[in-house]
Parts: structure tokens; sequence; C-alpha cells
């Protein structure tokens, strides 16, 4: 499936020289329009308020999808078929009033396909850019295992640098950009598993899990006869959520807790349970996403509690355990768990980060 | 499955490894473990028998002793080589012992080697003997047979027990509780301390046996592997840990629990067989000590046919050493009972002859108390005659219930004949033997002696004698008799007690006999009797009369007792050749005379006594150590110590509490909110109610809320406090300061609430010994909680 034009992609064709400062220069733009605390506060729940009507009895998982998206990044939705992973993905699409494109992931999806593609025009005489699917605030990205690693990757750059190059052209993408991509762990023929590489760049993983039965009933009893997906009314829209996000990166954040961060992450990489811990990179979107609960609570400042909630999401898809702690049936849940206990909580900053 | 076998080949290469044996390979692992443990048993006991090596008086006993550790281990590497066999090990070293035993000992053995019914029977009686001689004889020991035999058996029956314990048991350390036994004759039987090589000898042995035995332990699982060739040392840490505790307990338990005098055990030479105390002498002479004065009991009833008897003797000390003076050597074959006479004083000189018949009441010893110089002796039993120091003894019979008689002779000597005596040849057997000192004589001792014999004006013996004599008993010199000596300054006693001049019988005695001998005039010590009370013919002698004086041998006029001891002249015998300096002519008659009033003290300026005695002329030879009086003492500061150590913990904390709760009530910035959060914790912890390292306060406050079932405005206490911690940790401190609140209620009602939650065993137990301050002094759980942190890989 192939994406279909769109009249609201934006592509700045800048020029290489601002391609450097861009992230930079993104993130101060964003706080200067930020919102207070409270308002912003506001604005979430509502959108968290508008997804649950769809979503019912996952207010962690809505929340979870909200402070990534504040937190500019992106989510992999991972689990079994049928228990609402794009209807989520969807719903959060839909509250917000903002470019969204579904992208069906098959085998021969192409990197093309995904970026865009450089036609050439006749009236012009010149090529012209069709801008990809990722050209939205919202990729939807479904079942993101069955394309071939080459699409895969094609998403790699525009997710971290929020940029696609095509034909030695820069295109920027508009803020808010995230990805929500869908996985089934279960149907692994046919398909390729995302290299570590393209894992490490969502910032968080969440499985949707089954439903409790009470929730299961009312889903029975009141979507039976129509998709309550129709019903949906943007709540908000991209400006808001970027001025939100704005008001997240401006949440304090003490050297005593970004040092608790990079301690957490520090203890992946020594538990001798895995091969592999967490990236620098996971510790800058651990904190991100901290600052971002934090904000949804209200506060002003983040505290460990927030990063302890996180750390499972976050941390749990980058990590590859030993092949001695697959043979014991460790989860990398249970590891990272683990290490999360055996780091302090910190009392006061390190000398090392207070200088 | 490639994953599961690199796992495997992982898990091998930390660690020994066990390598694949066949049964052969254990065979003969087993044999080496025999041999090598069993040489180490040996070695242990052979070196723990070291201990004894200053018990006995010279190295005779050692032979017999390795040859039986020999052939016990030879017997034990032996029969374990035999694998049927191997269980029988002891057995064949029990039966290897008896042989060897009775090889030595007995020698009537069939066809050389089998123990026939005889040879049992001398073997029998030979180790009865020895028991006999352990009851008789003072460290260090003669060299009888039958100690020897007890000995090697003994020390053959601990090899035996050490091999069944660290080779059949495989319990090395329990072999050093058998090594520790051997440890323990020196340790009881020993006066003063004990030599380096009775504790080395054990000490070395014991670290043999854990060594071989470490070494067993590691190669019982293979050949140990070292990844990367270099030794780690984790047991030093441990290692030194348990050094330091065991060595910093040696130090402060000794100060605690009683002590006891040493030489308890077998130093008692007559060791009064249940007479009671008082009844018997030790024959010892101490420059220091303490008299303790039990009820006075008769000892001795006697007549004579003089008026004036002079002390009774019991025994003579003839060695001095760094503690007192003591018994060398006392054998003799002389019978008492024996034709001719014991004594030959020389002659010519006035000699008066007298009798005496004494009638023994309690007295109960193997000494036996006659006046000086006797001539003939009739008393029942084996009585020896020690010609040398005059002491009448017996190994099997003590005096107790004997009536015997004595004739003996009292040298006259007229002071010409005295001062006419010139000094004995240099090589003089008695000049050589009784003039004896330890090389390493204090040299202020030296020089008092030095100026006494100036004063002397360089005279024969015995004016070097009177002027020694003259310096301890004239008064102007300060020397005053009192029950306990004062430790002094140095750590010679005889130096003390010349400083303090404070002592009993038995320092003069000693301290003039030292003194005399520097002098170069042959002397010793002499333990015995004063006449005691004259009641209507008949003399009575009681606990308290015994004595202690000194001899001086004047060539040409033989022993001569001088007594420079203070006592009252209600007891002292006053001597015509050496008067005591102080003495005012008229009263020598008198005093000279028996006291006719035992209780009452004739006064006068004869004697001197220390202000504290009630009553100077008790005196008894039960003397008690020093350390005895220390007991309370020790006691008393070993249990302050205790109680200090106990209550330190509550202070600490009761100091922390108070100043937090004044940093809360003054400050409301991060300070006072941390102080509000630690003592919230400490109380939790002091408690029962512990907190992990990865729970952050919100989760500890709600947790502590939940668990110990707060009402709802104590969680909200609880709450505060946590939000105040939190704030001051992880917020702007602009924030901090805005929302900051008095946490000084909340930390009242939350330390309520749990102290509510809590049982009163647990308040209790919070106010005596807070669990928080305890943890805190303990350094282990801060390095515990290093060490549970996975290796970096």
């Amino acid at each position: 499936m192939t994406a279909a034009p769109h009249s609201r992609v934006v592509a700045r064709q800048d020029a290489a020289q601002r391609g450097g400062a861009a992230d930079s220069d993104g993130a101060h733009r964003a706080r200067q329009g930020a919102v207070p605390l409270n308002e912003a506060r506001e604005i979430a729940t509502r959108i968290a308020n508008n997804i649950e009507r769809v979503i019912e009895g996952k207010p962690d998982i809505v929340r979870l999808a909200l402070v990534v998206m504040l937190a500019e990044g992106h989510l992999l939705i991972e689990d079994v078929p049928g228990v609402g992973k794009t209807k989520l993905a969807k719903a959060l699409a839909r509250s917000i009033d903002c470019s969204v494109r579904r992208l069906q992931f098959t085998p021969d999806l192409l990197p093309s396909d995904v970026t865009g593609v450089s036609v050439y025009n006749q009236d012009t005489r010149d090529f012209e850019f069709k801008p990809g699917a990722v050209f939205a605030n919202l990729v939807v990205g479904d079942e993101i295992n069955r394309a071939s690693p080459k699409t895969q990757s094609a998403l790699l750059e525009c997710m971290e640098e929020r940029q696609v190059t095509v034909d030695g052209t820069t295109y920027y993408l508009e803020s808010p950009f995230m990805v929500v991509a869908t996985q089934n762990p279960i149907e692994m023929e046919g398909t390729y598993p995302l290299p570590e590489a393209q894992r490490d760049r969502f910032t968080a993983r969440v499985s949707m899990g089954y439903p409790d039965t009470r929730a299961e009933l009312a889903m029975l009893s009141g979507h039976a006869d129509h998709d309550p997906l129709e019903d949906l009314r943007p709540v908000s829209n991209a400006a808001e959520v970027r001025s939100v996000i704005a008001a997240v990166a401006g949440v304090f954040v003490s050297p005593a807790v970004s040092s608790y961060v990079v301690e957490l992450v520090a203890a992946t990489r020594r538990s001798s349970e895995l091969r592999l811990g967490g990236s620098p990179r996971s510790s800058l979107q651990l904190l991100r996403s901290a600052k971002a609960v934090a904000a949804l609570a209200g506060r002003e400042y983040v505290l460990p509690d927030d990063v302890q909630q996180l750390v499972g999401p976050v941390l749990c898809h980058r990590v590859i355990l030993t092949p001695e702690a697959q043979i014991a049936r460790r989860s990398a849940n249970d590891i990272v768990a683990d290490c999360l206990k055996r780091v302090p909580v910190p009392r006061n900053a390190p000398d090392a980060t207070a200088s | 499955m490639t994953a599961g076998t690199a796992t495997l080949g992982q898990l091998t290469q930390n660690g020994p490894v066990r390598r694949p044996g066949t049964v052969a390979d254990d065979s003969i692992l087993a044999g080496r473990r025999s041999l090598r443990m069993g040489l180490a048993c040996g070695c242990a006991t052979l070196l723990t028998s070291a201990a004894l090596l200053p018990v006995f008086v010279n190295v005779g006993w050692l032979p017999s002793v390795a040859v039986m550790v020999v052939v016990v281990t030879a017997t034990g590497i032996g029969v374990r080589a035999l694998p049927r066999l191997a269980g029988l090990a002891p057995l064949a070293q029990l039966v290897a012992g008896f042989v060897l035993l009775t090889l030595i000992f007995s020698q009537e053995l069939a066809f050389g080697v089998i123990p026939t019914a005889s040879s049992t029977r001398i073997l029998w009686s030979v180790l009865g003997e020895g028991l006999l001689d352990v009851q008789a004889q003072a460290a260090p020991a003669l060299l009888l047979e039958g100690l020897v035999a007890l000995t090697t058996l003994a020390i053959g029956g601990m090899a035996i027990l050490v091999e069944f314990l660290v080779i059949r048991l495989r319990r090395a350390a329990l072999g050093g509780l058998a090594l520790l036994v051997v440890y323990l004759v020196p340790v009881a039987t020993l006066i003063g301390s004990i030599s380096l090589i009775s504790f080395l000898g054990p000490a070395v042995g014991y670290l043999v046996l854990l060594y071989a035995d470490g070494r067993d332990g590691v190669t019982r699982w293979g050949r140990s592997v070292t990844p990367g060739g270099h030794r780690s040392l984790p047991g030093l840490v441990t290692a030194s840990q348990v050094a330091l505790g065991a060595v910093s307990l040696g130090l402060v338990l000794p100060l605690i629990i009683p002590t006891w005098p040493e030489g308890l055990l077998g130093q008692q030479f007559g060791g009064g067989s249940g007479a009671g105390p008082g009844t018997s002498l030790s024959p010892l002479a101490r420059l220091q000590g303490e008299l303790t004065l039990p009820e006075s009991r008769d000892l001795l009833r006697f007549e004579t046919s003089i008026d004036d008897p002079f002390y009774l003797r019991s025994v003579a000390l003839d060695t001095y050493g760094p503690d007192g003076w003591s018994v060398a050597n006392l054998d003799s074959q002389v019978q008492v009972a024996g034709d001719g006479l014991l004594t030959r004083l020389p002659g010519p000189q006035n000699l008066q002859s007298f009798t005496a018949d004494i009638t023994v009441l309690e007295h109960d010893d193997r000494f036996l108390p006659v006046f000086a110089s006797p001539q003939t002796i009739e008393v029942p039993g084996d009585w020896r005659f020690d010609e040398n120091s005059g002491t009448v003894f017996s190994r099997d019979d003590t005096t107790a219930g004997l009536e015997y008689s004595i004739r003996a002779q009292r040298p006259d000597p007229t002071t010409t004949q005295l001062a006419r005596a010139p000094d004995l040849d240099p090589d003089n057997p008695v000049q050589v033997d009784f003039t004896a000192l330890p090389s390493g004589l204090d040299p202020a001792v030296a020089a008092l002696v030095d100026s006494l014999v100036a004063q002397a004006g360089g005279g024969g013996p015995y004016e070097r004698a009177v002027a020694i004599n003259n310096y301890l008993t004239d008064g102007e010199n300060g020397f005053l008799y009192s029950l306990t000596t004062e430790p002094g300054t140095s750590s010679d006693d005889l130096v003390n007690f010349l400083n303090n001049k404070r002592g009993y019988c038995e320092q003069y005695a000693a301290a003039m006999a030292v003194m005399l001998r520097a002098a170069g005039v042959p002397a010793r010590v002499v333990l015995g009797y004063t006449p005691g009370t004259f009641e209507d013919g008949v003399w009575t002698v009681t606990t308290d009369d015994a004595h202690a004086w000194a001899e001086a041998y004047i060539s040409g006029l033989g022993w001569l007792p001088f007594d420079p001891t203070p006592i009252g002249p209600g007891r002292a015998v006053e001597l015509s050749y050496a008067p005591r300096a102080d003495s005012i002519p008229d009263e020598q008659e008198t005093s000279a005379a028996p006291s006719a009033s035992p209780g009452q003290l004739p006064g006068g300026p004869a004697a001197q006594f220390d202000e504290s005695l009630s009553d100077p002329n008790t005196f008894n030879r039960t003397a008690v150590q020093e350390g005895v009086n220390w007991i309370p003492i020790a006691v008393g500061g070993g249990l302050l110590l205790v109680l200090a150590g106990l209550i330190t913990p509550a202070l600490i904390r009761m100091r922390t509490r108070l100043s937090r709760s004044r940093l809360v009530g003054r400050s409301r910035a991060a300070p006072g909110a941390h102080a509000a959060w630690d003592e919230l914790l400490d109380t939790a912890t002091d408690l029962g109610l512990t907190s992990r390292q990865d729970e952050t306060p919100r989760m500890l406050a709600r947790r502590l809320a939940r668990d110990a079932m707060f009402d709802a405005e104590s969680a909200v206490a609880v709450r505060d406090i946590a939000l105040a911690e939190e704030r001051a940790r992880y917020a702007p401190e602009s924030v901090a300061l805005a929302r900051s609140v008095d946490l000084a209620p909340p930390l009242r009602s939350a330390r309520r609430a749990l102290g509510r939650h809590a049982g009163r065993r647990q308040r209790l137990r919070a106010r005596v010994l807070p669990a928080s301050t305890v943890n805190r002094l303990r350094p282990s759980t801060r390095s515990a909680r290093r060490k549970s942190r996975p290796p970096s890989r």
C-alpha cells in the first residue's frame, strides 16, 4: 500500500547549512511557546480522557502513549493481535487535530513509500518531490516487523532526526512528529524482527495486554454495533501539543535525578545477565519522558518516582539478555527491575555531577 | 544448542575444576591425603609437646615421647594404606602405643615384642608411681620414671586422638582442642609467665594442622585453577578481621572474667588432703603478695627440754628466681630412721643439745617441722633428710596424726668466734651453691648491698650479715610489717619491697637472703613456725605462727638463722648474735620469754605495725596472689564497660534526635526537611520497619502508612514529611522554599503513630538498643551492600 499524496505535508527545503542546528533550534522555538504547567496538564488530561473513550480499562497505557508524545519520542506497541494496538494509535491520532498517516508494513513495501520520491514533472521540466508517509504529525506504522529491513531502516533517519533526505535534499518534518508502530510478537513467520538500532529509536515499548472482564463486557455491549472511533473528535491541535511539549521541556531536573538516571542505565550495562545494556540515548529518552510524567502530574520538577515507573517501558526493549539468562527463563523485565532495586535512590547530587 | 555449551564452558572456567578421576585415581589421592595429613598430625603433636619443656627440669623425657609419636603416626599411615583396614587405624595405633610403652618402661616382653601379664603389671605400677609423682612434685618436675611414662602415654593418646579428629572426622579445627589440653599443662602448673616455647609449640603445631587441612580441602576438588595466573587472597580480609577480633577479645576478656591464682593446680607440694587452709606450707617465698587471715587453728603441740626453743624449720628454699625463692631440688636417700647422726655441726663451738616431743594436731604436710640441726628424729613413716637444706620430707607420708621426737643441737657461738669467721673458699660447694643469684639482679639492690658492706668495714661474713640485718630491722629505715605488699614502679619485686618497705616475713626473709648472697654470704630462706604460745610446759603452734626467716652460713659454725621481720616480740625469739637493731636491751630479756597472753600485744617500740592491722600477730601462709583482689574491680569494671557499651547507642540516638528536632524547629528549608525525614526513617528502623535503598520518599511514606496502619491524620503527616523531603532533594530551591511547611507537628504525630503501632517490647528495644544507631556503628552493612552488586563486565 502506497501513501496517498497529502495536501498538508510541509517540506521545508532548507539548505544544508541549517541541518546541524535544526534540533536545538527546534527546541528553542518550542520553549518560547510554552504554556503554563497547569494548562499543559489540563490539555494532556483532555486528550487522555478522549482516548480512553475508545481504549477502556487501560489508563496507564494511554498515559504512557501521551508521555511518549510529549517527550517527542516514538512508541512501539507490541502485543498479540486483537487487543487494540491499532485502535490506540488511531485514537491518539484522532484526538489531536493534526496530520495523520497510516502505513501498513508489508514485505513488498519500499523505502520510497515511506520517505517519498522525486518524480519528473513535465510541466516544470524538473523533478518534483512527492512526500512519503512519514510527512505527517502522527505516523501509524502497522505490523512494522513485516517490512523488509531496508524499508524499516528508512524510518530510522526520520524518527531520530525528524528529517528526510531524498536525492541529497533534506526535508524537515513538522513538530509534533511521532511514530506509533505496532508489532506482533507471536506470528514470526516471514517477518523481519526490528534490529537493535531501530528498537533503540523507540522511546518506549508497551504491551496492551488483555482487558479485564469488566472492560471486555463493556466493550461488547457498547461497541458491538458501531466503532467508537467514528465518534471521536479532536480535542486538541498540533499547535497546542507543541506548546505542551515546550512546557515539558522546561520541567526542572535536579542533578540528583540526572545522576539517578545515569546510574540506572549504567546498572543495566553492568548487569551480568545482560549482553547489551541501555544506550546513552536511552538515558536521554528516560529523562525526557520522566519530565513528561512530571508535567502530566502538574509538578515542575522530576522525581525518582517518575523515572522508576518509566524504567520498564523505556529500557526493556533495548537490552539483550545473555544466553545464560535466556536459559534461566529470565525476562528483560525481571532483570531491569533487579537493576532498579540495586540502585539507591539519590539523596544529594554526587560531587561529579554537581561541579 | 550452542548457547548451552557456552554456558557450561563459562561456568567451569571460574573455580576449581573437578578432574574426571577414575577409582584408581581416587585411591591414590586418598593415600596421599593419609600420608600428608598423618605427617601433619604427627608434626603438630610433637610441636605441641614442646609446651611441656618448661614443666620438666630437663629434656630427658623427649626421646620416649618422640618415639611414641613417630610410632603412632607411622602405624596410622601404614594401616590406612591398606584400604580394607583403614577404619581400624586408631585401634592399631592403640596397640602399637601400648607395646611401645611396655617396651620402654617394663622391658619384660615375650619374644621381645609381645606384652605379658607381668610386663603389664610392671607398666601399671610405673604409671601408678607417675600419678603419685604428679601429686607430689612441683613444676619444674624431676624426671622420675613414672612421670615420663605417664607423659609418654598422654602424648601418645593425644596423637591418636588428633589423628582421629583430623583424618577420620575431618575436623582439623577440633584437633586444636586436643592440642590445647597439652598447652594447659604448663599454664596450670608453672608459676609466673609461660615461656614463649610453650605457646609457640602448640600454636605452630595447630597452624601446621590447619594448613595441611586447608590444602587438602582444595585438592579434594581437584587441582585449583586460578584464571589469569594471579592469586587473589579473598580470605585475607576475613582472617585479619578474625585476628583483630580475637586479639581484642583476648585483651578485654581477662579484665572481665574472674581469675584465680596461677599455679593453682599441682604446685602445692603438700596439697593438704582435705585438711583445710593453713595446715601446710607452700615451698615458695615471694617478694610481693598478700596474706589472708583465716580462722586460727592449732597445728602442733610440743614439749622441750629447754625453755627458749628457736623456730621450727619446715623447708629451706635455696633457689632465687624472678618469682622469689623456691626449692630447686629435693632428693635424698637418707632415711631419717637410719643409724647415725643426721647433722654434724662443724666444731669446735658451744653446742646446746636438747630434745623435743612433738604431737601433730592439725598439721598436714609433706615437710616435717623440726628444730635446726637435728641429730636424731624418731618418726614413723618414710621420711628423708636432705643434708644440703636440712629439710625433712616425705614423698608418700604426711605429718597428719604423727607423734615424733627430736634430739637437736643448738649452736651458741660467741661474738669472737663469729667475728673471726673467715669467708669460705670461693670453690667451696656451699659458697658456690648458696651465693648463686640470677644474672639480672637490680643494680639498685647491688648498690645498697655494697653500701651496707662498706658500713661493715670490710669485715667477715658475720659482720656483713649483721649489717644487712641491722638495715632491715632498724626502725629508722622505715620498714613496717604489712599483710600486703604495695605495687611499685619497678618490675622487680625485690626493688619494690626495698623501696616501699612494706611486707610480711616472706618478703623480709627473701630480701635478706638475696642481700646476703649479694654480699657473698651463703644464704637461704627457711619456712617454718615460731614456737607459738607456752602454757603449762607445753608449746602450742597455730596457723598464725607460720613464719619465714633467713639463714646464713658462717664458716666454722654452720647455718645461723637471722630473722629480719619486725614481728611482735611475743613471737620473735631474739638471737644473741643478731640482735634487732631497734630493740631496747631492757626488753630483750622479756621478749625472749614467751608471752603469756597471746591475744595481747606487749607495747613498745620493738615492733612497728602497719596501722591497718588489727592484729599483726596473726599470720598465715596461705598467700593469695595479686589478681584475686582484682576480681571485684575487674568484674565491676567489666560490667561498667559492658553497660557503657550498651547505653552508647541509646545516648547517640538521643543526641541525634535532639539535634534533629532542633534543626526541624529552626529551619524550614532543606536542612529541616532532611532532619525530619532522617528522624522519621530512624524511628521506623528502631521500631523494626526497614527501608529499602530503592524506595523514594513518597513510596516509603505510603508503605509506612500501610504497614503501621496509620490513621488518616498520621498518614497525612508522614506524607507531608515525605513531600517536603522530596522537594528539598529534587525541586528547584525556589519551589522548595515557597512550599515549605513547619514539619515539627507532623514529625511528632508520625512518631507517635509509629510508636502506637509497635509493641511494648519493640518500643523498649528502640529506646535501649536503637537499631538505626547500631546499624550505623556497624561498618559491615555498607560493605555488604557494595559487595552485593554484580561485578562489572
